[in-house]
């Protein structure tokens, strides 16, 4: 009677429980020598070469796992935080099942729900992991509850934070709860969260709250080809580096639809978030000791020109999104699809400021910084943070060639991300900045081993930098070997001098688990993205050379 | 029956979580006791907070702030100081006129890259340059500026530093002595720096969308920089004068010195520290306004 295939968001790891031994892992090195280049801005750097590393050793056998994660940052590649100087085994653990319960000491990663409430993770390319430090237990007492706790510090580079975080999240699949008539059709799973943080006040100059608390409540409702997925957090006073020691509370609010079937596709969702910007340690800033983590809500872009010139970071103090993806792939033997079918697919975000309504410092004696309602979620804010529009047509021309068409338009509020916060003061930027972006990325199979990927991109803009074009030429031959070439040309800079060539050449080999790209030329400044959270890169001209392994 | 009471259990358990929250009624904190406030004679320690800050650093006006608040509990415990170096003290990137007054010297800029401050970005600052475990370097964010002095000032100093000053207003010339004596055993070596800050220099400020108040980026040509480190008198570094001693040790050097001409003279104090050449930390710090 019990509905089968039950959906489970945060899942207990279903691993392979053998009883033999394995032990696997993963390495990877980045070296970077640095020569100075003035004309791209890209400083000396006095060490000459800098270098990343990390290796990962994991051991399983039945129940039991246990594993090591060495890291190296000697001394870390530009961009990366300065924090990161020196080595260590940073990220140790062990674990176990047994008769249901899970229990995990040590460094470990966990997600409650969409992450809003609690999200620790690692990013290795932004220098960001907020790993736990302590004790996770996950157990299900009875089908269809899964229950999680988890207590203990963060990491920050190569120590802990200062604050204790402890959390809780239930996960109910409600299934068995409803007669038949009702969940033989959908699936009902409600959660619930509550998370606390715990940092000593020393600051003579304020009260702090040293225990700040924080709840979410979520649903996800699914049914044939429809789901429905909701989160509410709400955070207690919270005064930090971040919010500018405000006592008001937090509050956020996703909701995101869905609907699928064959060949199409179709998302919406709003999120609305207002103070959510939740640490271990009030003090900290840039991307150290995050306990949450605020999900993206425009697309994050793949293509060079649209990823890193104007790339949008969430912005955790407050922002209402909306947003909305219609995927189509058109029918095989159609007009417009051809012998193989076209995927078509259409996606718009919009993120303005939140609502806020700012009290007077003069009569403000709480310190609550501004007015806060659960209603003014649902209203944004007049400052536009970000908007774009994209479309994008994937289609097989035949068994040789496939390509892919691109188009982005885009709105960017530099003022609110500060991307641009080193730039020239010829190319800074006033107002919002709009850009046009193409991109045409063609494949063409020269035989079973060798092929070909021709690029091209283009943006227009009329601010800062103005127009740019790229061009990148991909050969991958034999199955072990590539050669490529990238050059962004800035060929509509006001300024002659400026109209630079970045010019990047790279080859690589991979066979098997193993991997190594050597790689020289200019990269331009940047910023990088994964998630929606970003970091700068500085422009740079140099060999890079990285070898990667897995096994 | 006995499913449900495990199902209590479970929840009673799980609600041990529940209880941990702190409401704050009044933000406002009742002082009683200044810490570092005795009766006795001993010799507390004071602090140096250095507030590495530029002109178009639109977030550094809240470090600034925070700097007066520390100011404003601890009085003349805590000494301050504008470092104004790095990217966002350049002159050449503001887009703004500067007016004529430049904020940012030599001496400054030495320290900013010994220290790496701006590097790291700004605002950030020092505490009498001790050491960050938290970040493996001499820096700390203004937020924790505060609770690191609060510790510094009742510690007990283990020199002490007096300052007098001679000024003569129409020659600008002014005549430093720094004297002192070691208060405790002093392995190393330890060396004086004198510095000359100038308080109250009217020059332009940015602050960036959404900082205090400011709803658009916004250029304040008449802001109030307080305490900005104009000049080292002695060099940058400044020189040895104690080395292994045991208490009672004394040392005194003089300085003559010319005031610039677009220095307010009124507005200028000597800030002169002690600190230990191999790891750079703070023993002691006096300030005297030259007047």
């Amino acid at each position: 009677m019990m509905l089968l295939g039950m959906t489970v968001i945060t899942a207990c790891p279903i691993f392979a429980q053998s009883k033999e031994a394995k032990i696997s892992g993963n390495f990877q090195s980045d070296a970077q020598i640095y020569y100075e280049d003035t004309l791209i801005g890209a400083q000396d750097v006095p060490e000459k070469m800098l270098l990343n590393g990390f290796a990962n050793i994991n051991f399983t056998k039945g129940n039991f796992r246990a594993g090591v994660r060495y890291e190296n940052y000697t001394n870390p590649l530009l961009g990366f935080p300065p924090g990161y100087k020196g080595s260590g085994l940073v990220y140790k653990y062990a674990g176990y099942e047994y008769k249901g319960l899970d229990v995990t000491v040590g460094n470990f990663y966990e997600q409650f729900g969409s992450g809003l409430i609690l999200r620790s993770y690692e990013e290795r390319l932004l220098g960001l992991d907020n790993a736990f430090e302590g004790i996770r237990l996950k157990y299900s007492p009875a089908k269809g509850v899964y229950l999680k706790a988890l207590y203990g510090n963060q990491r920050m580079f190569f120590t802990t934070g200062e604050g204790v975080v402890r959390g809780i999240d239930g996960e109910f699949v409600v299934n068995e709860l409803l007669n038949d008539s009702t969940y033989k059709k959908g699936t009902l799973i409600l959660g619930g969260s509550f998370v606390s943080k715990y940092q000593e006040d020393k600051d003579p100059l304020l009260v702090y709250p040293e225990n700040v608390a924080s709840y979410a409540a979520r649903l996800q409702y699914t049914v044939g080809g429809f789901n429905l997925n909701t989160e509410y957090v709400h955070k207690y006073n919270d005064p930090s580096k971040d919010n500018q020691n405000i006592y008001q509370v937090g509050r956020a609010i996703m909701i995101n639809a869905g609907y699928s079937q064959k060949g199409l596709g179709i998302t919406a969702g709003l999120k609305s978030i207002n103070n959510m910007s939740f640490r271990s340690d009030r003090s900290q800033d840039l991307t150290n000791l995050f306990i949450n983590y605020i999900p993206a809500s425009n697309k994050q872009h793949t293509y060079n020109l649209a990823a890193t010139l104007y790339p949008y970071a969430t912005q955790p103090l407050g922002e209402y999104a909306v947003s909305g993806e219609v995927f189509y792939k058109v029918p095989k033997g159609s007009l417009l699809g051809g012998k193989y079918g076209m995927d078509v697919s259409v996606n718009v975000s919009a993120t303005y400021a939140p609502t806020k309504k700012p009290l007077d410092p003069t009569t403000d004696s709480l310190r609550l910084g501004f007015e806060s309602s659960g209603a003014e979620l649902f209203k944004p804010g007049k400052e536009v943070y970000y908007k774009d529009i994209n479309f994008a047509i994937k289609k097989k021309i035949n068994k040789k060639l496939k390509m892919k068409l691109t188009y982005i338009n885009l709105t960017y509020n530099e003022s609110k991300t500060l991307g641009l916060a080193g730039e020239r003061e010829e190319f800074k930027v006033k107002g919002l900045l709009n850009a046009h972006i193409g991109v045409a990325d063609v494949t063409y199979k020269l035989n079973k081993r060798n092929s070909i990927r021709v690029e091209a991109q283009h943006l227009s803009t009329e601010k800062h930098r103005g127009n740019w074009a790229t061009g990148v030429l991909e050969y991958t031959f034999s199955p072990h070997w590539f050669v490529g070439i990238i050059d962004q040309y800035n060929y509509g800079n006001s300024v002659d001098n400026q109209k630079i060539h970045y010019f990047y050449s790279s080859v690589g080999y991979i066979n098997k688990g193993n991997r190594f790209t050597l790689g020289y030329g200019r990269q331009r400044a940047g910023v990088f993205c994964v998630g929606g959270v970003c970091r700068q890169v500085p422009a740079s001209n140099g060999i890079s050379l990285s070898v990667s392994s897995s096994f | 029956m006995l499913k449900q009471l495990y199902t209590y259990t479970l929840l009673a358990c799980t609600s041990f979580f529940f209880v941990q929250c702190d409401i704050v009624k009044d933000p406002r904190v009742d002082i009683v006791t200044t810490p570092g406030d005795t009766n006795s004679t001993t010799i507390l320690r004071k602090v140096l907070i250095e507030d590495y800050t530029g002109q178009a650093c639109g977030n550094c006006p809240v470090a600034a702030i925070k700097l007066d608040d520390i100011h404003a509990l601890y009085g003349d415990k805590v000494i301050g100081m504008a470092v104004h170096a790095g990217f966002f003290a350049d002159t050449m990137f503001f887009g703004h006129p500067t007016y004529g007054v430049i904020l940012e010297n030599e001496h400054s800029t030495a320290f900013d890259d010994f220290f790496e401050v701006s590097l790291f970005g700004n605002p950030n600052g020092m505490v009498n340059r001790q050491y960050n475990e938290a970040n493996s370097n001499n820096i700390y964010n203004h937020e924790k500026w505060a609770e690191e002095a609060t510790e510094i000032i009742q510690e007990e100093a283990a020199v002490s530093v007096e300052i007098s000053t001679t000024y003569n207003s129409s020659s600008r010339a002014l005549e430093v002595t720094v004297s002192g004596e070691s208060l405790n055993d002093l392995i190393g070596n330890y060396m004086l720096a004198v510095a000359l800050t100038e308080n109250n220099v009217e020059a332009p400020q940015k602050y960036y969308a959404g900082v205090l108040g400011y709803e658009k980026e916004t250029w304040v040509d008449d802001y109030n920089h307080k305490h900005v480190l104009r000049d080292m008198i002695g060099g940058t570094w400044g020189s040895s004068v104690l080395s292994d001693v045991e208490p009672g040790a004394t040392y005194s050097k003089t300085f003559n010195y010319t005031i610039p001409n677009n220095f307010n003279a009124d507005n200028c104090s000597i800030v002169a520290y002690v600190y230990n050449e191999s790891s750079k930390e703070i023993l002691q710090v006096e300030e005297e306004h030259i007047n």
